[in-house]
């Protein structure tokens, strides 16, 4: 018995749900429209979430494959694009052989506690300029100090800052609670500050290899 | 006033946008009062930023995408054979409505992402 049939009033469809049902029964000009719409913002999130350029290559192949593949069962609850970066995060992580379950611990929770004294103010405040770096030394050093956090982490940071996903679609795609999501943000953010703030510690002695 | 640890976590978390108002004004007004919390924040800014201009930059690489667009759609039938085209035409940007030869029709309503690269938009010409 359907209840919900029997009390909501008939009404035209969405534009949404019409796009939904379009992607259910595969229609081919839809799903040559999503492809080709996003398929420049996935192979940019596979690079984000630090594959070498080969590998995310076949990741987001895969990706869209397996999407026309399940689109039959997407249900269109939530954005077609919240729907392909959750496959391609899978990808991801199958590629990486790395389960998406955030370690309990972190050594970065060590290093950060270790710059404030008990009272919670920073016994060693963060060093350098606001730029952390002059930009083109910023952008060198950058994907190094990226490279130092697992694949999961790196993710969530792209979705967030590259791709400007809410919250709420990014606890989707990874699957994750908000407070999960806040802690991965912040260790990364972290790890990568403090790899930045030593290689402009050091390219202030020499030249850093 | 939360301390300067306090800060800090909830600026990396990403937590001041949806804390409680109270929690908001206070981290504002931590953030106002101490300089080393503004510098950690405006680095953790820097560094989201140096992101987000890096990839876009690499993902510019229309050659690489078109090619991919092609691995994916190549092996699903060709346009023609198809249902017929979305029947709503796309907008028409320069008020000229293109006849729709199979050719004007192919990319007609593309994204700009996934565009192959005809001969007039390759470099150098």
């Amino acid at each position: 018995m359907n209840l919900s049939a029997r009390f909501t009033t008939p009404r035209l469809a969405t534009p949404h749900e019409i796009a939904a049902e379009a992607i259910r029964r595969r229609d081919p000009a839809t799903l040559r429209r999503v492809t080709e719409k996003y398929l420049p913002q996935v192979l940019r999130a596979a690079r984000g979430a630090g594959l070498v350029a080969a590998q995310a290559e076949e990741v987001t192949q895969e990706t869209f494959t397996t999407f026309l593949e399940i689109a039959p069962r997407f249900e269109g609850r939530s954005h077609v694009r919240t729907f392909l970066f959750g496959i391609l995060y899978r990808k991801i992580a199958e590629a990486r052989r790395g389960r998406a379950r955030e370690r309990r611990h972190d050594p970065i929770d060590d290093v950060v506690e270790a710059r404030f004294s008990p009272n919670g103010s920073w016994s060693r405040p963060p060093e350098g300029s606001d730029q952390l770096l002059h930009t083109h030394e910023l952008r060198r050093f950058l994907s190094d100090c990226l490279s130092e956090s697992p694949a999961s982490q790196r993710t969530a940071f792209h979705l967030r800052e590259v791709e400007g996903f809410s919250t709420d679609e990014i606890c989707k795609i990874l699957g994750v609670t908000a407070t999960h999501l806040g802690v991965m943000l912040y260790r990364l953010r972290n790890r990568t500050r403090e790899c930045l703030e030593r290689k402009q510690r050091g390219a202030g002695h020499a030249d850093v290899p | 006033m939360p301390t300067c640890r306090e800060v800090s976590r909830a600026v990396a978390a990403g937590e001041v946008e949806v804390a409680g108002v109270w929690r908001r004004i206070g981290i504002r007004l931590h953030l106002l009062l101490c300089r080393h919390c503004r510098r950690y924040a405006a680095q953790l800014r820097a560094l989201g930023e140096a992101a987000g201009q890096a990839l876009s930059e690499e993902a510019e690489d229309r050659a690489r995408i078109a090619r991919l667009c092609d691995a994916i759609l190549g092996d699903s039938p060709p346009a023609d054979d198809l249902e017929p085209e979305p029947e709503i035409p796309p907008a028409q940007e320069g008020g000229r409505p293109a006849p729709r030869t199979p050719e004007s029709r192919s990319g007609s309503d593309l994204e700009p992402g996934c565009k192959k690269p005809a001969a007039s938009r390759t470099h150098g010409t």
